[in-house]
């Protein structure tokens, strides 16, 4: 491979105009292996609204409790980047295992709550896909929970609690 | 523990002058703890200054919670080929490719073999960092280990095929290093894939920002 790199690699004049298009930090950023990995954040134009409506669902529900995402992350023993990421709508590769504790913590039905992560696939006519939208559109984020808010969680925990809903 | 296997230069943007950095491969999750070990604490640097500045964290540096520690505790090391540009402070820049099984989509060479370059990062005193006013210490990096996974193409008889899924801010920086751009991958959550066509006889890359 040496007669390869001497061919190829850059000097003089190719390598000064070369570094002089590095201008800003992610000009050569590559994301193959950061998909792979869960690492990368999706731009807000491609996001899945079940990221948004995730990340929203567990903003208000913390909220609501008081916790911040640092009591959560060693209540059930997840990764602190993960969880600010799902918060800030970004984790498009959830880890199911999150998922599971999140709805243990939360006593809300697992299933549902992989349905609004994005971690299996809805099903045509499931009511939870409309309430979720909803949900998203309705909640904004604040200091403290607004009757507003407050009741547009309640309404959607209840759907998220129920396993009885149309599959 | 990794292997040095040739040198070359950047450039030094403080004296303006070419800085020799040695090309490492073979590198061992040892390396990428001792990358860690590097990085982390610099990353944490510009990531103070940036929350002091009151910067919306939406323009922060995409990189700002990568962890190569964790990733390379992830990563199947075997199948992944690993190069890193080392200069005396360290490491400057870190490359992971794979020559399989991914193939080229570019006409005429569909099916064809081609060196998937999965993962470039550099060190976080080589940012850019506008907001904070940070200036990258060493730059040509990134298209000197561009030319890398070309010659790996070439000296692995893939006459100089490479491919990659860039994220959005970086398209048309490889479009301007000769890679054509195919459009969004659905399996790679829409990020574009772009792909490096076979080399031309006496044509390296060095040469290809006169292609776009």
């Amino acid at each position: 491979m040496n007669a390869q790199l001497d061919r190829y690699l850059l000097s003089g004049d190719d390598l000064l105009k070369a570094a002089s298009t590095e201008t800003s930090s992610e000009v050569f950023a590559v994301g193959g292996l950061l998909c792979e990995l869960g690492l990368i954040a999706t731009p807000a134009a491609r996001l899945p609204v079940p990221c948004l409506v995730f990340g929203r669902w567990l903003e208000l529900a913390r909220r609501a409790r008081g916790l911040t995402l640092l009591d959560i992350s060693s209540q059930v023993n997840v990764d602190l980047h993960e969880l600010v990421r799902i918060e800030c709508g970004e984790a498009a590769c959830v880890q199911p295992r999150t998922v599971h504790q999140l709805a243990v913590l939360f006593a809300v039905d697992p299933r549902s709550l992989a349905v609004i992560s994005g971690l299996i696939q809805d099903q045509p006519g499931n009511p939870l896909t409309g309430a979720a939208v909803r949900f998203a559109a309705q909640s904004e984020s604040m200091e403290k929970l607004s009757k507003g808010e407050r009741d547009a969680l309640n309404e959607f925990v209840q759907l998220l609690a129920s396993s009885e809903r149309t599959e | 523990m990794s292997k040095t296997l040739h040198q070359f230069s950047v450039l030094d943007r403080a004296s303006g002058t070419d800085a020799t950095v040695e090309l490492r491969g073979e590198l061992t999750t040892r390396d990428f703890i001792d990358v860690e070990r590097s990085w982390g604490p610099a990353r944490l640097d510009i990531l103070t200054r940036l929350d002091a500045a009151n910067v919306h964290r939406a323009a922060w540096p995409e990189s700002w919670h990568w962890n190569w520690h964790q990733k390379a505790s992830r990563l199947s090391l075997p199948v992944t080929i690993t190069f890193a540009a080392w200069s005396l402070r360290g490491p400057e820049a870190v490359m992971m490719v794979k020559t399989a099984p991914y193939q080229a989509r570019l006409v005429p060479d569909v099916g064809k073999h081609l060196v998937y370059i999965d993962f470039i990062e550099v060190a976080p005193w080589n940012w850019t960092v506008p907001s904070i006013a940070q200036k990258p210490t060493l730059t040509g990096l990134g298209s000197q280990l561009v030319q890398v996974a070309v010659a790996l193409s070439v000296s692995e008889e893939f006459r100089g095929r490479v491919g990659l899924h860039s994220l959005p801010q970086s398209e048309a920086w490889y479009k301007n290093r000769g890679f054509t751009n195919l459009g969004p991958d659905l399996h790679k959550q829409g990020l574009a894939y772009l792909e490096r066509p076979a080399a031309q006889p006496q044509q390296p890359t060095s040469q290809s920002g006169a292609d776009t």
